[in-house]
C-alpha cells in the first residue's frame, strides 16, 4: 500500500471576479504527514483545498500528488489511480436522498465492489465512527456531529491514501470537536495517510496536526511543527493564536 | 465547460454596465448555456450504458416520471379532448359537426398531445430535477461525487435522460387516446352536439393515419431529451444557495418551454417535407 502521498504545490494563485484569492502558495507535504492549514476566515484556506482536490482549477501553478500532475490523476480511471483521495466536506455533503449505510457503500459499489463485500466495509467504518446503529438513516434524521461522522465513515471505506478536511468541527460543540480530533487521529493510526486539515480551531490543529500553515489573505505565512505555533514569532500567528485562545 | 468542471462559477465581470453592456451580458450567458447544454447532451450520449446500476436508476427515474406522471397526464387529457369537442362543435353548428372526431383526433396526436404531455413533464418532473440537482450543486454533493471518482453526469445525468426520452412518448400515446376518450363522452352526453358517437370515431379513425401518431412520438422522444438536458444542465450550473436554486428551477422550466415549441415547429416542418 502506498505510504500517504506527497503534495507539491507551487505558486498557486487563483482569482474570482478580479479578487485575488490564493496568491502564489508553495508548500511541500510529506507522505504520511498531517498538515493543518489554519487562519481566519476568508483567507483562502477552503479554496487552497479545493485546488487539492481537484475541485477547482489555479490561474497558475501546479499541484503534484505523489510527482503527478493533478489533472493527469483526475483523468486516469478511477481502478487505475496509483492512490486515492478522499474528502470530507464542511457540511459534510451526503446524498440525502440515501440512507447512512448508502453514503458509505455509494463508492464501492460505482466502482464494482460485490454487495457482500461492501456490506463488511460498510459496517466496519460506521463501527469505527460509532455509528453502527445508524445505517438506515436518512442525513436528514441525523444531528451536525452525526452527519460529519457519517462523513468520515465513507471517507475511510474507500481506504484513501490522502484525506482532506474541510472545517471538520465547524459548528459543533466541545465534546463532539474532541470526538472528531479522536477520529481525524485515528485515520493515520489506521492506514498510512496523507491528511490535510482546514479548520480555525486551534485546539484540533495542535491535538491532530504534525505541522501547522498559517494562510494570511491568500499567502502561506509560515509553516511550523504543531508543538511550535504558540512559540511563533510572527506578528500574524501570534495575533491568530492570541484570539484564538480568548475563548469569546 | 466551466461550470460542470469547476465548483464555483466563474461569473462574468460586475462590468455590465450601460445598455450595450447588459445585451452582451445576456449574450454571453446564452452561448454559455447553449454551450453546457450542448456538451451535457453529448456527454449524456455518450455515457449511456444499461450496467445494472446504471439500469436499476433508470427505472426508479422512470417511475417517477412515467407512472407518477399517468394519473395528472390523463386527467389533463380528458379535459382537453372534452374542451375541444365542445369548442369545435360550438364553430361547426351552423357548418357540419360529423367532422368533429378529426379535429380532435388529430389535435390531439399531431400538436396538443406532445406539446402539452412536454409542458407537463417540465413542469412536473424538470422543475423537480433542476432543483434537486441544484440543491445537491450547492450543497457539494455534486463535488462529493467527483472526489469518489464518480461521474456526475452518468450518475444523475443518463437515468434521468433515459427515463424522460423512454416515458414521453408513452405519456403523449396515453394523453392521445384519453383525448380522444374525453372527446367521446363530451359527444356522448352534451345534448347540443348532433352526432353519434360511432359517427364521432369512424370520421376520427378515417383521418388519423399512423404518420400522425409516429410523428408524436417522435416529438415527444426530443421533448424529453430537452427537458432532462435542460434541467441537469441548469441543475448543474446552481450557485447561490436557495435563492441560486429557485433562479435555476425556473430557467430550466422556461428554457424547456420555449425549446419544446421551437423543435415542435422544426419536426412539423421536417415531417411535412418528408411526408
Amino acid at each position: 500500500m502506498t505510504p500517504g502521498v506527497r503534495i507539491e504545490i507551487a505558486g498557486l494563485r487563483k482569482s474570482y471576479n478580479g479578487v485575488e484569492v490564493l496568491r502564489g502558495i508553495d508548500l511541500l507535504i510529506e507522505p504520511g504527514e498531517s498538515l493543518v492549514i489554519v487562519g481566519g476566515s476568508g483567507e483562502g484556506k477552503s479554496v487552497l483545498l479545493r485546488h487539492i482536490a481537484g475541485l477547482e482549477k489555479p490561474n497558475a501553478g501546479r499541484v503534484r500528488l505523489n510527482d503527478i500532475d493533478l489533472p493527469t490523476y483526475q483523468a486516469m480511471e478511477a481502478e487505475k489511480k496509483p492512490f486515492r483521495l478522499a474528502m470530507v466536506f464542511q457540511g459534510a455533503a451526503l446524498l440525502n436522498s440515501l440512507t447512512v449505510a448508502e453514503n458509505v457503500a455509494l463508492r464501492l459499489l460505482e466502482h464494482g465492489k460485490s454487495k457482500r463485500e461492501v456490506a463488511e466495509v460498510v459496517a466496519t467504518c460506521l463501527q469505527q465512527v460509532g455509528l453502527a446503529h445508524a445505517e438506515d438513516k436518512l442525513p436528514a434524521d441525523l444531528s451536525g456531529g452525526m452527519r460529519k461522522r457519517v462523513a468520515i465513515a465513507r471517507a475511510l471505506a474507500a481506504e484513501p491514501q490522502l484525506v482532506l478536511h474541510d472545517e471538520p468541527t465547524a459548528d459543533l460543540d466541545p465534546i463532539l470537536t474532541l470526538q472528531i480530533a479522536e477520529l481525524i487521529a485515528n485515520i493515520g493510526r489506521l492506514q498510512p495517510t496523507t491528511q490535510v486539515i482546514v479548520t480555525h480551531n486551534l485546539a484540533l490543529a495542535t491535538s491532530v496536526g504534525d505541522r501547522i500553515a498559517v494562510l494570511r489573505r491568500g499567502e502561506v505565512v509560515e509553516v511550523l511543527p504543531a508543538d511550535a505555533l504558540k512559540e511563533s514569532r510572527h506578528p500574524f500567528t501570534q495575533e491568530f493564536v492570541k484570539a484564538a485562545t480568548m475563548h469569546i | 465547460m466551466t461550470t460542470l468542471i469547476d465548483s464555483e462559477r466563474q461569473r462574468p465581470p460586475e462590468a455590465r454596465r450601460g445598455f450595450f453592456g447588459a445585451i452582451g451580458g445576456e449574450l454571453l450567458d446564452l452561448l454559455q448555456i447553449s454551450g453546457e447544454s450542448t456538451y451535457l447532451f453529448l456527454g449524456t450520449l455518450r455515457r449511456i450504458s444499461l450496467s445494472g446500476r446504471t439500469w436499476d436508476r433508470t427505472l426508479d427515474q422512470l417511475v417517477r416520471v412515467g407512472t407518477d406522471t399517468v394519473p395528472l397526464a390523463c386527467l389533463v387529457s380528458l379535459f382537453i379532448g372534452m374542451v375541444l369537442v365542445v369548442q369545435t362543435a360550438d364553430q361547426l353548428e351552423r357548418f357540419t359537426q360529423e367532422i368533429i372526431g378529426s379535429i380532435v383526433g388529430l389535435a390531439m396526436t399531431k400538436e396538443l398531445g406532445p406539446v402539452v404531455m412536454g409542458f407537463l413533464l417540465a413542469g412536473r418532473v424538470g422543475s423537480a430535477v433542476a432543483a434537486e440537482i441544484g440543491s445537491m450543486t450547492v450543497s457539494d454533493e455534486i463535488n462529493a461525487l467527483r472526489t469518489m471518482d464518480i461521474d456526475p453526469i452518468r450518475f444523475l445525468s443518463v437515468p434521468r435522460f433515459l427515463a424522460m426520452t423512454l416515458a414521453l412518448p408513452m405519456l403523449i400515446l396515453y394523453s392521445d387516446v384519453v383525448g380522444v376518450i374525453g372527446g367521446a363522452v363530451v359527444v356522448a352526453i352534451d345534448p347540443t352536439i348532433k352526432i353519434s358517437v360511432r359517427q364521432y370515431f369512424d370520421n376520427l379513425t378515417e383521418w388519423i393515419n399512423a404518420t400522425d401518431v409516429v410523428v408524436g412520438v417522435v416529438k415527444g422522444t426530443v421533448f424529453g431529451m430537452i427537458i432532462a438536458v435542460m434541467s441537469c444542465t441548469y441543475g448543474l450550473r446552481t450557485s447561490g444557495g436557495a435563492e441560486g436554486v429557485a433562479r435555476s428551477t425556473t430557467a430550466a422550466v422556461v428554457w424547456s418551454f420555449v425549446l419544446i415549441i421551437i423543435f415542435d415547429y422544426l419536426i412539423v416542418r421536417a415531417a411535412i417535407v418528408l411526408t
